[in-house]
């Protein structure tokens, strides 16, 4: 495509904001838009972003589910960017309609792939999502098939799309199709919850916080 | 009296009392109703105006504070029902100067016989001595009246002997309602009190769980900038690292972020006992976590109970006694033991004013919710003083049930009712025109007593309870063939209603009043058959009815009350769960904090100081934020020789992912063990990223090492022992 796609950023931080932006701007065909500490914030105006970069965890308070919910209404791509999240945060965000999840602390190189990637419109899987994923209590209900169970094990356990690929003796085409449709049914299971207090029990619920010792 | 006014009247307690004042006023109308009724068949008006305008003002007394009952507030109920004892008391000694002034009168008046409102309205104003004093005062003065001036007959010994049941039954129930109910309102205010503890320290952990998040954030905003390639001005990083640095000092030290500047925690508590031991030459031996959670106030009462023990051992135990003090801390709680070898004392011989023992040791750790405190100790082997607290569960906080009176009130109303039935029988016998009969009825109320007092359980099976009242039932339709229908040929009428009230009291509310409408049933049929006189019928069927209904209404109001408290209960106790859930995140969260500290300031303070950051520092930084990961993520494979290989991998510029997905069954020991040593090994090999997996259980492979794309499997090792059973 010969336009440029526009990268926004949703974090607390306005130094990721800062940093982000530097290395968009340093990228071919991307340019930074604009920095926001809310979600609120950035679909307050005229939608001047077509990709944003969403912290997972923001001190307003506000859980993934509404933010992604809120950019997506607005109109752009959403790919997640997270620092070292619960799982279960990581799981909610699984939920919802975003692009991908992607590590802030991701190498240089492999972060402006994944930005790149999403600004293209592809997905972004990680190991960390098919790991949140694979271990979800809600798997053995879902309806995916064997294979595609097989996928998100082979995922979660750090392979990429061509390695699981040579693994299952399908072609690279076939695994990402395979992930997106464990996608599309994880966003059908998206439950909803409004605050962070509700994702916290949410995350009791899922077993992903451990139960207090019996010491 | 030293009761007669108590600081404040809970709101079960408020409701028995206005049940009980209520009650009073209908005993009062439907006295005065029959009363009026028999004066006119007997022609007996010819008492001075004076003391029948006496009767009608106290009477009016009764009337208008059970009709205010539902909302006068305690004293104006106390004030009331005071009065209404006394103008009773002042009607029973002014009746002499009445009765001659008016010699044609023959008998006592019947308003005279409402001893069981008089009693009730004693137990309301002054409590159940009171209660005790004017039913006496009633039974003698009533009983002297009849011989002075006339009325000892079949009808008044009748009328009298159901009027002291009456008062007894209103009298043990009347009180040990009150007393139930006072309970009830303690165990409310204590469930609310600790639901408001622990939505406190909820709070307060609430606010220290966010806070320590928020750190965490900062901190990793430094990391992930210094070890992506990202471009930041330095100035800019610096100042964050300055953020990130004090948010950690913050976090480290709880106190300030929980805001509360004087929370002793547990490791205050231990190191306070430390002190306080040596200073007693005590042996000191501590076991367990150094740093237990323990809520406000239970850290400081604690230290100073033990405190008080061990000032009480120096004082007492006598020259050469060794002191050991032993203290066993957990999570959930903490156990101390004061022990030494002296001379020892009888702790049931201490004066109950003795404040060192009682008060300061004892009472200071019972009053905590949890608390338990011990003395144990005889003359000669020495002294134990045992203190615990135990974070509450559901069981420490169970709704108190409604008791059934104590055995002794149970006997006295037993001995009232034979003993009264006895002579209703005996009287009845003689007024009747077959002397056989009432002893058969007695014998006949005293089979369905049986019945109902050989039940084990408070509440009798449907069996027993249908049995039960089949025979007072048959009781009733037995006497009414072989008995004239007259007040006091009919009077195991009455008799079987108590034994109704009897049921109720054991919570058969439906099935008591169906005997009740049995009864009424049998009663009027009987009166309609053999033609007897509508005012007879109606009195027979008058106080049955009566009791029966003021006991169902009692036995409600209590039950409305026990409900209310067991959802109390219920609340307090889904609080003290959900502070056990952010006891535990706080311990982890407050772990981690240190952690941060010890790992993460020395970096931090480099960054803030602006200086300069070569290749090693950026792996450095990229170590320290995979750990914090690691924190979250990891779980079971936070282990040695593992941690060292992923640092050492992280540290060479690997990106390295671990996540235990196990789901909180990892494997055994034995089996980590090798899986982290195989992983280790193979970390070696990384080059550019790897990702570290304990698969979740019942895979086939129980671990996955995945090294720059290249996947290995760790396959469960075949079962040679129970080893894989494990998570079951």
């Amino acid at each position: 495509m010969s336009e440029q796609v526009r990268v926004g950023v949703v974090d607390d931080h306005e130094l990721v904001a800062l940093a982000v932006g530097g290395l968009v701007d340093a990228t071919d065909g991307l340019v930074f838009s604009r920095h926001e500490r809310t979600a609120a914030g950035m679909v307050s105006r005229m939608r001047d972003t077509d990709v944003v970069l969403l912290d997972l965890s923001l001190r307003d308070g506000s859980s993934p589910a509404e933010n992604v919910a809120a950019l997506r209404a607005w109109g752009a791509q959403v790919l997640v960017l997270t620092s070292a999240e619960n799982p279960y945060l990581v799981r909610e965000a699984s939920r919802t309609d975003i692009l991908g999840i992607a590590r802030k602390s991701l190498p240089g190189a492999d972060l402006v792939a994944a930005i790149a990637a999403a600004a293209s419109g592809r997905h972004v899987p990680s190991a960390e999502w098919a790991s949140a994923l694979d271990t979800d209590p809600i798997l053995s209900s879902a309806p995916l098939t064997a294979r595609e169970r097989e996928v998100l094990a082979l995922y979660a356990s750090g392979m990429g799309a061509k390695e699981v690929g040579a693994r299952l003796f399908v072609s690279e085409n076939t695994v990402n199709d395979h992930l997106r449709r464990i996608r599309a049914v994880y966003q059908q299971l998206g439950r909803p919850a409004a605050t962070k207090v509700e994702l916290y029990q949410r995350g009791i619920e899922d077993g992903f916080v451990p139960a207090p010792s019996r010491g | 009296m030293a009761d007669g006014i108590r600081p404040g009247v809970g709101r079960a307690e408020l409701a028995a009392r206005r049940v009980i004042a209520a009650g009073a006023a209908i005993v009062v109308v439907l006295v005065v109703v029959a009363g009026t009724m028999l004066a006119a068949r007997d022609g007996d008006r010819n008492l001075p105006l004076w003391f029948i305008a006496l009767l009608a003002a106290v009477a009016g007394v009764f009337v208008l504070t059970g009709l205010c009952a539902p909302w006068l507030p305690p004293r104006g109920l106390r004030v009331g029902s005071g009065a209404a004892a006394c103008g009773y008391l002042l009607v029973l000694v002014v009746f002499v100067p009445a009765a001659a002034a008016a010699p044609a009168v023959e008998r006592a008046p019947w308003a005279l016989s409402a001893s069981a409102a008089a009693t009730a309205a004693a137990l309301l104003a002054w409590g159940a001595r009171a209660a005790w004093v004017v039913l006496a005062a009633s039974l003698v003065a009533v009983g002297a009246f009849r011989l002075v001036v006339g009325g000892l007959d079949p009808d008044g010994l009748v009328n009298d002997a159901q009027a002291a049941l009456a008062a007894t039954v209103v009298c043990v129930i009347g009180a040990h309602l009150l007393a139930t109910t006072r309970a009830l309102d303690e165990a409310a205010a204590a469930a609310a009190s600790s639901t408001a503890t622990a939505a406190a320290a909820h709070g307060r952990l609430a606010a220290r769980t966010r806070a320590a998040s928020l750190v965490h954030d900062e901190v990793l905003a430094v990391l992930t900038l210094v070890v992506s390639a990202l471009p930041v001005p330095p100035g800019r990083l610096a100042a964050q690292a300055r953020r990130a640095a004090r948010a950690v000092t913050d976090i480290a030290d709880p106190v300030d972020v929980a805001g509360s500047g004087t929370e002793p925690g547990g490791a205050v508590l231990v190191q306070g006992i430390a002190a306080v031991a040596a200073r007693a030459g005590a042996v000191l031996r501590v076991s367990g976590a150094a740093d237990p959670t323990l809520p406000d106030g239970v850290a400081g009462a604690l230290l100073a109970a033990t405190t008080q023990a061990l000032d009480n051992s120096v004082r007492h135990a006598g020259p050469g006694a060794r002191r050991i003090v032993t203290v066993e801390a957990a999570a959930s709680g903490v156990r101390i033991e004061v022990a030494d070898d002296g001379r020892g004392f009888d702790p049931d011989a201490l004066p109950e004013n003795r404040l060192g023992v009682r008060a300061s040791i004892l009472e200071r750790v019972r009053v905590l919710p949890g608390g338990r405190a011990e003395v144990v100790s005889a003359p000669g082997t020495g002294t134990q003083v045992l203190l615990g607290w135990q974070a509450p569960q559901a069981a420490d906080l169970a709704v108190p049930s409604v008791p059934m009176p104590g055995r002794f009130d149970l006997i006295a109303i037993a001995v009232v009712f034979l003993t009264g039935q006895a002579v209703s029988a005996l009287a009845a016998a003689l007024a009747g025109p077959r002397p056989w009969v009432p002893p058969l009825l007695l014998l006949l109320l005293s089979v369905a007593a049986e019945i109902l007092r050989r039940g084990q359980r408070t509440v009798p099976s449907p069996r027993r309870t249908a049995a039960f009242v089949a025979a007072v039932t048959a009781t009733v339709v037995v006497g009414l063939l072989l008995q004239p229908l007259a007040f006091a040929p009919a009077w195991f009428v009455t008799a079987s209603a108590f034994l109704l009230v009897a049921l109720v009291l054991r919570l058969r509310l439906g099935a008591a009043v169906v005997g009740l409408a049995l009864l009424l049933t049998a009663v009027l049929a009987a009166g309609i058959l053999t033609g007897a006189a509508p005012g007879t019928v109606a009195l027979v069927m008058a106080r049955p009815a009566l009791l029966v209904a003021l006991a169902v209404l009692l036995v409600v109001a209590v039950e409305r009350m026990r409900r209310r408290t067991a959802l109390l209960h219920r609340r307090a106790v889904a609080t003290t769960r959900r502070a056990a859930w952010d006891a535990a995140a706080g311990a982890e969260l407050s772990q981690r904090a240190a952690e941060l500290r010890r790992d993460v300031l020395p970096v931090l303070e480099r960054i803030a100081a602006g200086e300069p950051l070569d290749e090693q520092d950026r792996r450095r930084c990229l170590a320290v934020e995979g750990q914090l990961r690691d924190a979250y993520r990891a779980g079971a494979l936070r282990r040695e020789p593992l941690i060292a290989a992923i640092r050492a991998a992280r540290e060479r510029g690997v990106d390295v992912v671990v996540l235990d997905d196990s789901g909180g069954a990892p494997p055994d020991a034995a089996t980590l063990e090798l899986v982290a040593a195989w992983m280790a090994e193979h970390l070696g090999e990384a080059r550019r990223r790897a990702v570290a997996r304990l698969a979740p259980s019942g895979r086939a492979e129980i671990a996955t090492l995945t090294v720059d794309g290249e996947a290995h499997g760790y396959a469960a090792v075949p079962a040679q022992s129970s080893s894989s059973f494990h998570g079951e």
